[in-house]
């Protein structure tokens, strides 16, 4: 069996950079709004510093292992929000797009491995980091651009699986609807 | 000619009763609609209406959508005694009343009603849509950012909030709308 990717300490061009996607609450007093298609500012923009992570999901696409590794942190780190989010997976552009950036705003990805987690799950060797002005908000209009121009989106295993056990409940009842039906017709007999 | 003492008594008492039995007629012109105070002053506004600043004050007619944006707003203010947490559901008191003076002042000049929701950092974030490409407002305190992409361009413009200076932004936004409208090739509006 094939050992998963190991990533060098520096990011390759053709690296495969992601950022999660996790469900954002909305306003509170606008849940009547039509849907939005787009992907949000708030998926670029960091709480706490101005750096913000994101994974190395592959050399030079999606990495089939490494999203298996990512997708039980990321999972883990939805439960841990103050609120739970749910993951719904990430949205990627080759390192170089970043490097590039647009009209001299460019975004160098720095590699910064997790390995002082105090689990296994709390580490992660394939953590990288883009550093963020002081005007995080235009940053993160900048990013967004780049990433849903150049980009695309990598949906998290968990929503197939949910949306199986979905089809699957959905069957079930009809099932037992169906069977509580004939059991009351064979009674009528 | 003289007049006695009691006769020109007499002459007075007649003219007094005449003019307490006749009724004074006003003409209509002079009539006054008397009204209280309060309500003179509630119909009453204290523009000067000579003076040029009576004419800036004449607010332009407001976007269809601009009572559910403000209604929006006012409805995700964070509620008096609870503290502000930005967790994306909140909206500061300032933070609304910005925005709130920024739609009602510009929403005819908008292209289509915004989706709005919060940033990370507490500012009010509107998503546009168009044909031919799309606008974000980012409106914080005192200064909105307008970004307009249109067909992958980005136009960045910031503008500070005050109220001197909405003339300056309702013109540039003007003519970003209408950017947004035509595309960057004026015959893909042909084409169409």
């Amino acid at each position: 069996m094939a050992k998963r990717w190991q990533p060098n300490s520096t990011i390759g061009k053709n690296e495969a950079i992601g950022r999660r996607l996790f469900d954002e609450p909305m306003l509170i007093g606008a849940t009547d709004q039509p849907k939005y298609e787009g992907i949000l500012l708030r998926h670029f923009e960091e709480n706490r510093d101005n750096e913000l992570s994101v994974d190395r999901l592959g050399q030079s696409g999606i990495n089939k292992k490494v999203k298996k590794y990512l997708q039980q942190r990321a999972t883990n780190a939805a439960k841990g929000f103050h609120k739970q989010k749910s993951f719904n997976g990430w949205i990627f552009v080759q390192k170089q797009a970043l490097e590039l950036g647009y009209k001299g705003r460019q975004f160098p990805t720095l590699a910064s491995p997790i390995t002082d987690g105090e689990t296994e799950i709390d580490n992660n060797i394939y953590h990288a980091h883009i550093s963020l002005s002081d005007n995080s908000e235009i940053d993160a209009f900048y990013l967004k651009h780049i990433f849903t121009t150049k980009g695309k989106i990598e949906n998290s295993d968990t929503n197939s699986i949910q949306g199986k056990s979905r089809t699957s409940i959905v069957l079930l009842s009809y099932l037992r609807s169906l069977y509580n039906l004939l059991r009351k017709k064979n009674s009528d007999i | 000619m003289e007049i006695s003492k009691d006769k020109s008594k007499n002459i007075a008492r007649h003219f007094a009763d005449y003019i307490d039995s006749t009724p004074i007629i006003i003409p209509t012109a002079l009539k006054v609609d008397y009204s209280p105070p309060a309500l003179i002053e509630s119909f009453s506004p204290s523009y000067d209406y000579s003076s040029d600043s009576y004419v800036l004050e004449i607010r332009p007619v407001s976007a269809e959508w601009l009572h559910r944006i403000r209604s929006r707003i006012i409805n995700s203010i964070t509620p008096i005694g609870m503290i502000y947490e930005n967790n994306g559901q909140w909206l500061k008191q300032e933070i609304a009343d910005t925005a709130n003076d920024f739609f009602d002042k510009t929403s005819d000049v908008l292209p289509a009603e915004p989706f709005i929701y919060s940033s990370r950092k507490g500012s009010l974030v509107a998503e546009y849509k168009s044909d031919f490409g799309t606008m974000t407002n980012i409106i914080s305190q005192d200064k909105v950012v307008i970004f307009t992409v249109i067909d992958n361009d980005i136009i960045e413009k910031s503008f500070p909030l005050k109220s001197d200076k909405y003339a300056s932004i309702r013109k540039d936004l003007l003519s970003l709308v209408n950017a947004l409208n035509r595309g960057n090739h004026g015959e893909k509006v042909a084409a169409k």
